[in-house]
């Protein structure tokens, strides 16, 4: 049975040195070290072009895998390796960005989902291709501004909607998928232990706020994430065995997504009927995931 | 020893079975699909005991090789064409890192079905050993060598063999499979170097501490691993002041004129095992007393061979030299044959589009420094798979001994 | 050591040139032997030893703050809140109190935007 975890019952021990040439308040270095933290040391990293290199104090084998598109091909090839030489008990896990896991990546992903790779992915989800300077990827949400898609009387930023990575990951009848966010670490934390059980392919998209790249100062990462979950704009939920679904936090009623967009830069210029859009598609989303909630979904 | 007429990919899987590959990534392509269709029985049945990995495309397949190799699997897969270019990303980071992968390669043109070369000449920088097989056999022998090639300490780097398409993968000869026991004894297991384990790794970075220490203002590798850069956890520091950023280029070349060396020793040694060797880097068929030497790679080698031996009927010195290695490049072989010769004729089976025949300029450039130095003219056949025919060879031979005879050149480069 | 230190002396910025040579002399004083990695045992629990980070070679991270968080420790009720936000493990629970670690703290403000009962202030670094 699964225990709800507190803040005390988050283990002491760190797999991560302090100091790195992340950003000031950077969610993606939190990510990463709640990731290892909840793994533990017996596992090993992969990491791609992507902000990732920069948490280079994470005390775990790290493997830069030389092709951007090439995460879950190589996650594949040392999963293997280490069945191979008798070591299946070393977590392969990667900490991707969402550029290529959404993006570039998503062949491989799809790919190693479909195989059922005794690997488990992590993608920390800033929303852009934020280590080159924050340009938009799929997964950047409706109307952000990024460096590709600026903002003038006629581009509103992004003009599509952020692709559902988990869902379509869930469809490939994979054991565990779930979402996560740096401000509910003993969520975050507890899913990790429980997927780390699990053999096959697991996945984990963790909200990641980007201070530089959404432009809020850097203090405000933790509370942007807040805000996020408990606007719906971020919901926490997690997908066993590609069925079942389940929402691991439920706010009674959700705050209104104004309250987590204002505090962002990126979504500064949004007009009202684009803020009530967003709004209104949030509560739709949130309102079928509550109907989704303790089903069988597929 | 066992004989069996089989087709060239049928060759291939028994070399990757007999190299105890244990990791095998497999993507269809003709003309090599049987490669690993012929491997994933050999797995089902247990004839080889592997990972056997099918993968989505050829990228993934060397990505996949790569990360297994880094984890100590001898790993194998195969592609043509298309799929050689497709996997082109992934190449540079498998020969980067100094891993130790095979790949056979069914040589076919990078844009139509037919076989030629320009498949894997369009790898050439990629920092890959490449190696040409003429036939079905030494496709076979070559596939065991590569493996020892690859993983001998002096070299560490990836080998990619290539047997024509078609010609030689869907055409059946008669093989001799070499005995299992007498390749264990000539391959040894393959031992990764690479700081993989999780338990080692913090005494692994106070080692790395020392060694940053000490090369803070030398220009030389700042860890005893191979492809420290591949390891992120190492490679952290590697960019402060007194770092030489080209160092890893300039390793990697030593290495690849290092592997001349050992692709020779490597044949020479299987030579005396199995009854079969193929020169090293190069084969000289019939060149003692010649005066005109034509150079050819792959199956093309195969035809020349009767043509030179028409033509010798007819008394005229003229001989084959047939490439094997073509990267490393054996500058070393060309400029002692051209001391010899008056005239070499080049049959290229490629193109490198703004400048001309590969091996043509690559010869050219070898006996640059002679103080008396032989013609060289290019040929161009068989590209796009088109049919080359005996007399085609010969009609080359011969002009180029006309070329000789006359000592001097009508036209540098003929399309045959 | 003295061409070890020489080489750092010409390499780096006065500021954090004390530092690095402190990093550099606690890093070779900590090698005692050259552990062979074969003969480390295979298995076992691994614990977290406060090895300098290796980041310290080549970066001082710390450089970048502008404020850095001072926590009132009489104010502190050991929530760890500030802990487990802290990006990059420069917050330590000491004796159930909040601990800088300030060679690494960037200044980002996290930990002082998310205390609950405001017992850490962001005060200007002084030059």
């Amino acid at each position: 049975m699964r225990k709800k975890m507190s803040i005390r019952d988050i283990p002491k021990e760190e797999a991560m040195w302090p100091g790195n040439p992340a950003c000031q308040g950077c969610g993606g270095s939190l990510a990463g070290r709640l990731v290892y933290k909840a793994l533990g040391r017996n596992s090993v990293r992969v990491e791609i072009a992507s902000c990732a290199p920069g948490f280079m104090n994470i005390r775990v084998p790290s493997f830069y895998a030389p092709a951007f598109e090439g995460a879950a091909a190589f996650m594949t090839g040392l999963a293997r390796g280490y069945k191979l030489m008798g070591r299946e008990d070393v977590v392969i896990a990667g900490l991707i960005g969402d550029g290529g896991t959404v993006d570039i990546g998503f062949q491989g992903l799809s790919a190693a989902a479909e195989r059922n790779e005794n690997i488990f992915w992590f993608t920390y989800d800033n929303e852009a291709y934020m280590n080159t300077g924050g340009q938009r990827s799929s997964a950047t949400p409706l109307f952000a501004r990024t460096a590709t898609t600026p903002i003038s009387d006629t581009s509103r930023g992004k003009a599509e909607e952020k692709k559902n990575v988990p869902l379509i990951l869930a469809i490939h009848r994979v054991p565990y998928v779930a979402t996560a966010s740096v401000a509910y670490p003993e969520d975050l934390i507890e899913k990790i232990q429980y997927g780390k059980e699990i053999k096959g392919f697991r996945y984990m998209q963790i909200n990641s706020p980007c201070p530089t790249g959404w432009g809020f100062e850097p203090k405000d990462s933790i509370k942007v994430a807040r805000l996020s979950v408990e606007s719906g704009l971020w919901p926490l939920y997690e997908i066993l065995e590609g069925r079942r679904f389940r929402l691991t936090y439920k706010p009674k009623e959700l705050k209104p997504v104004t309250e987590a967009l204002k505090i962002q830069g990126r979504f500064r210029h949004l007009s009202t009927e684009e803020s009530n859009t967003i709004q209104e598609k949030t509560i739709n989303n949130w309102e079928r995931l509550l109907d989704m909630d303790g089903k069988e979904i597929f | 020893m066992k004989s069996e007429v089989m087709v060239g990919n049928k060759a291939v899987a028994y070399s990757a079975k007999l190299a105890r590959v244990n990791l095998i990534a497999a993507y269809p392509i003709t003309p090599q699909t049987t490669i690993v269709q012929y491997l994933s029985e050999f797995v089902a049945n247990g004839e080889i005991k592997a990972e056997f990995v099918n993968v989505e495309g050829e990228i993934t397949a060397q990505l996949v090789c790569m990360a297994g190799s880094i984890a100590g699997a001898r790993a194998f897969t195969a592609t043509s064409g298309p799929g050689l270019i497709y996997m082109h990303h992934a190449l540079h980071g498998t020969a980067r890192y100094r891993l130790p992968v095979v790949m056979a390669v069914a040589n076919r043109g990078v844009r139509t079905m037919g076989p030629d070369h320009t498949d894997m000449m369009d790898q050439r920088d990629t920092g890959w050993i490449q190696l040409y097989c003429e036939n079905n056999q030494e496709a076979l022998d070559t596939g065991i060598m590569a493996y020892k090639i690859a993983e001998d300490e002096r070299v560490r780097l990836p080998v990619s063999y290539g047997l024509d398409g078609y010609v030689l993968s869907y055409t059946a000869e008669p093989v001799e499979i070499p005995e299992q026991k007498e390749v264990d004894d000539f391959l040894p297991p393959y031992k990764s170097t690479y700081p993989v384990l999780p338990e080692n790794f913090d005494a692994e970075i106070e080692d790395y501490k020392k060694h940053w220490l000490k090369g803070k203002s030398i220009n030389e590798p700042f860890t005893p691993y191979p492809a420290d850069e591949s390891f992120s956890h190492l490679t952290m520091v590697n960019w402060g002041p007194g770092h030489d950023q080209q160092w890893r280029w300039r390793s990697h070349q030593e290495a690849m004129m290092k592997a001349k060396q050992v692709i020779k020793e490597v044949d020479e040694e299987y030579g005396r095992r199995f009854g079969r060797s193929y020169g090293g880097l190069v084969d000289e068929y019939r060149c003692e007393d010649a005066d005109v030497v034509i150079v050819a790679m792959g199956t093309i080698a195969s035809t020349a061979r009767v043509a030179i031996d028409n033509l010798r009927r007819e008394g005229k010195p003229i001989g084959l030299v047939k490439l094997k290695s073509f990267r490393p490049f054996p500058k070393e072989e060309f400029e002692r044959i051209g001391k010899t010769v008056s005239t070499i004729g080049v049959l290229d089976r490629n193109i490198s589009l703004g400048e001309g025949g590969i091996v043509y300029n690559s010869i050219r450039s070898a006996i640059y420094d002679l103080e008396e130095k032989p013609l060289v003219l290019g040929y161009h056949l068989g590209l796009a798979g088109k049919e080359v025919r005996l007399r085609d060879v010969e009609q080359i031979a011969e002009r180029t001994l006309k070329t000789a005879n006359e000592k001097k050149v009508e036209t540098f480069v003929t399309w045959i | 050591m003295e061409s070890l230190e020489e080489t750092i002396k010409e390499e780096f910025p006065e500021r954090i040139l004390k530092s690095n040579i402190m990093a550099m002399r606690k890093a070779y004083d900590g090698v005692s032997e050259l552990m062979d990695a074969k003969n480390l045992p295979k298995k076992k629990d691994i614990k977290i030893e406060s090895q300098e980070p290796l980041i310290s070679y080549s970066r001082n991270v710390a450089d970048w703050r502008v404020f850095r968080p001072v926590i009132d420790k009489n104010i502190c009720v050991n929530c760890q809140r500030c802990w487990i936000y802290c990006p990059e493990t420069a917050i330590t629970m000491v004796e159930g109190k909040a601990d800088v670690n300030y060679s690494y703290c960037k200044g980002c403000g996290i930990c002082s935007e998310e205390c609950p009962v405001e017992a850490i202030k962001m005060e200007l670094e002084e030059e």
